[in-house]
């Protein structure tokens, strides 16, 4: 853009002469640029890449695609930027992009086009004008056409340069910009273990997320602790810049005047276009004698620092001493094949008898095994009333024989006629002979129960011998 | 005739609880003389108090440890590995122990050259890392709550019970299972710890045989087989042969 300077009377008028720009009018209306803050960086200088739109009339939908950076490293700025600028007498909206580019390596790289998409809002000629339109003459609500237009800026070519080589004894910190380095000491006077914090600052524009603490070989009488560096860096449309401070905890271990070395930067400077070493120089501590050994730096607070951990080693080798508790007389009984087997089976063993004692319990259930069970209890409790109660006698006779009965037919049940036994008898297959026998003696045993005539005590042996023989003959 | 019977059983149980005490009396003498000459430092003293009550009977861990420690501490380092390594035996995850047995093997000369990391031990990793005592005694208890929980479904038929018998099962019959294992490997496998300071292993019983390498205290070898008085000890795969029976002690028998 070429610029002239009139002066007419006492007013100073700046008159820009636009580049020559396509005749058509849509291209006056909106179009881009691109540029970079130096064509001709070193290899790890950072550098700006601008892109920016103007434009005279409203546009909408616009959509913007960076070019690729083939040989940077690109980081973006955020912060876009829009302003008014007047060209040619007219006024045009200019919104700028812009990204911090890093070259990764020397030599000749392209930066392709990067390219806007957007829609000129024409406005809608042949619609009336109504008297809400003012109302509504909002930016955001679009009455027209919209014109879609693709703009591309040109492409760019950098030279990359190269660093020059550096032979310098303090090694090359591999910062590349323009910086600055400070040092400062919180205390001078000290006593031997008391802490004091050294902290050096570096400051300035470039590559200073990459500083490392400038080396500083401190004298054997001072034990270092560093601790995390402070980094307060920002990303600007110049690149980035700010300030990175380390610190590092001092704890002097011995009495006396101790010089301390200065601290050493070497960095590329660009401006200059030459290797810089900053120094920083440190002063003299002094130490008095302390009143206990050196320690550790202080635990909490600004100065703290983390020592730096090691893994615990052996200092002296012995064993463990031995055990004199009276346990060790405790025998130790080894498990043997018998005992596993034993400590197996017999839980199964247990298992086994209780599914035993379940059948067993299962077959008294049965009519069959109940019936035999009440026979036999009424036989002996006719034994034990022989002499005793004649109608207890006879109730027990006649439970028993009946009770027998039911057994032998596979029922259960309480009373049973003599007719009744005998029929019930043969048609479960008994001998007829037998189930006559059985009748009988039901019918003898009823007579002498219900008849109430006296019973000899021959007759009730007679009448229990025949019933313990009946029932013999019905159950075995 | 009751009253004769419980005097008897309380005269019974008098008399066992003495012989119990004047039991542990007597070996608590010995036991007690040994701590004595170990903390005043005669080692070998400590070592023949101990191992008399090791030899009336008594298999303790501790009393292992002791042993291993006070035959350290007499410059034996043979012994006091095989006395730690018995009562690794009985209690392999005894912290004191296993820093000791590691300090004294520490010492050793000859470098294990069989892997210590096998696919069994990654496999079976709980009969590594529980005691063999554990493993057994858990089994049993598994077994015992089995078939208590298999009673409980019989009598209530409670579906629970059957569930809770199912799910101890599968545990406790691998536990069973590798019980069962350890003891056949103990009447099978038989390790041994090397004795004197250096020892020839041979490719014969005779001392006239091909020395095919030596074997420094403490080195564990496994006893292959036994003729005469000579075992045929294997210290790694490539290294097998001869060597006296005097020269090893054998981990899993107490002499």
């Amino acid at each position: 853009m070429e610029r002239r300077r009139w002066i007419i009377g006492l007013l100073w008028l700046l008159i820009s002469v636009a580049p020559a720009i396509a005749g058509e009018p849509a291209a006056r209306e909106a179009w881009v640029t691109a540029t970079v803050s130096n064509p001709n960086p070193y290899a790890g200088q950072q550098i700006t890449y601008r892109f920016a739109l103007f434009q005279s009339v409203r546009v909408t939908d616009a959509t913007f695609q960076p070019p690729a950076f083939d040989g940077f490293s690109a980081k973006e700025i955020k912060d876009r930027a829009s302003r008014r600028e007047t060209i040619d007498g007219r006024e045009y909206v200019v919104t700028e992009v812009y990204y911090v580019l890093v070259p990764l390596a020397s030599g000749t790289h392209t930066i392709g086009a990067a390219t806007l998409q957007l829609g000129i809002v024409r406005p809608d000629r042949q619609r009336r004008r109504t008297p809400f339109d003012d109302f509504f003459d909002d930016p955001f609500i679009l009455r027209g056409r919209v014109e879609p237009l693709v703009l591309e800026s040109q492409p760019l070519a950098v030279t990359v340069r190269p660093l020059p080589s550096w032979d310098g004894p303090p090694p090359f910190s591999g910062l590349i910009g323009e910086f600055d380095l400070t040092a400062a000491i919180d205390n001078t006077r000290l006593k031997v273990g008391d802490s004091t914090t050294l902290t050096l600052s570096i400051q300035g524009r470039g590559n200073i997320a990459d500083a490392a603490p400038p080396p500083i070989t401190m004298p054997e009488s001072v034990k270092t602790y560093a601790d995390e560096p402070d980094e307060q860096i920002e990303l600007t449309a110049d690149g980035y810049q700010g300030k990175k401070s380390f610190r590092t905890a001092l704890v002097p271990v011995q009495a006396g005047n101790v010089p301390l070395p200065g601290a050493q930067l070497v960095y590329f400077d660009v401006a200059r276009e030459a290797y810089r070493t900053l120094t920083a120089p440190l002063p003299v501590l002094s130490v008095a004698p302390g009143e206990t050994a050196p320690a550790l730096p202080p635990a909490a607070g600004p100065a703290a620092a983390q020592p730096k951990k090691t893994a615990v080693t052996f200092t002296g080798r012995d064993i463990l001493p031995p055990r004199e508790g009276l346990t060790a007389l405790t025998p130790h009984r080894p498990l043997t094949w018998p005992m596993l087997l034993l400590g197996l089976l017999l839980p199964a063993a247990g298992f086994g008898a209780t599914v035993l004692i379940q059948r067993a319990r299962r077959m008294d259930r049965h009519p069959v095994a109940r019936m035999r069970n009440r026979t036999r209890q009424a036989m002996k409790t006719a034994r034990a009333q022989i002499a005793a109660d004649a109608s207890a006698f006879l109730t027990a006779l006649y439970k028993a024989l009946t009770s027998a009965i039911f057994a032998r037919i596979g029922r259960s049940g309480e009373a049973l006629a003599w007719k009744e036994a005998e029929t019930l008898l043969c048609d479960h297959g008994v001998d007829p002979e037998l189930s006559r026998q059985a009748a009988e003696l039901l019918t003898r045993i009823e007579s002498s129960k219900f008849s109430g005539a006296r019973i000899s005590r021959e007759e009730r042996e007679r009448l229990l011998v025949d019933t313990r023989q009946m029932v013999r003959r019905l159950i075995l | 005739m009751s009253r004769s019977i419980r005097i008897l059983a309380w005269t019974a149980a008098a008399l066992a609880l003495w012989w119990a005490a004047s039991a542990a009396s007597t070996l608590a003498r010995p036991f007690l003389a040994g701590l004595e000459a170990y903390q005043a430092g005669r080692y070998g003293q400590a070592i023949d108090q101990w191992e008399d009550i090791v030899r009336s009977g008594v298999v303790n861990a501790e009393l292992f440890y002791n042993l291993g420690n006070a035959c350290l501490k007499a410059d034996r380092l043979g012994p006091a590995i095989l006395w730690y390594e018995r009562a690794a035996r009985l209690r392999p995850n005894d912290p004191d122990l296993r820093f000791n047995l590691d300090y004294a093997r520490s010492l050793t000369r000859d470098r294990p050259e069989e892997a210590a990391v096998s696919l069994a031990r990654i496999l079976f990793f709980w009969n590594y890392q529980l005691s063999r005592r554990v493993v057994a005694v858990t089994a049993l208890a598994g077994n015992l709550t089995f078939w208590l929980l298999m009673i409980a479904w019989r009598v209530t038929r409670r579906r629970g019970f059957f569930r809770a018998a199912v799910l101890v099962a599968v545990p406790t019959l691998v536990l069973i299972l590798t019980a069962a294992y350890n003891l056949h490997d103990d009447g099978r496998r038989r390790q041994a710890v090397i004795l004197p300071e250096a020892v020839s292993v041979r490719s014969g019983h005779q001392p006239t045989d091909t020395e095919l390498f030596v074997l420094h205290a403490g080195a564990k070898v496994r006893v292959v087989k036994q003729q005469k008085n000579h075992y045929q000890i294997r210290y790694s795969a490539d290294k097998i042969g001869w060597i006296e029976q005097q020269a090893v002690g054998l981990i899993d028998t107490i002499k």
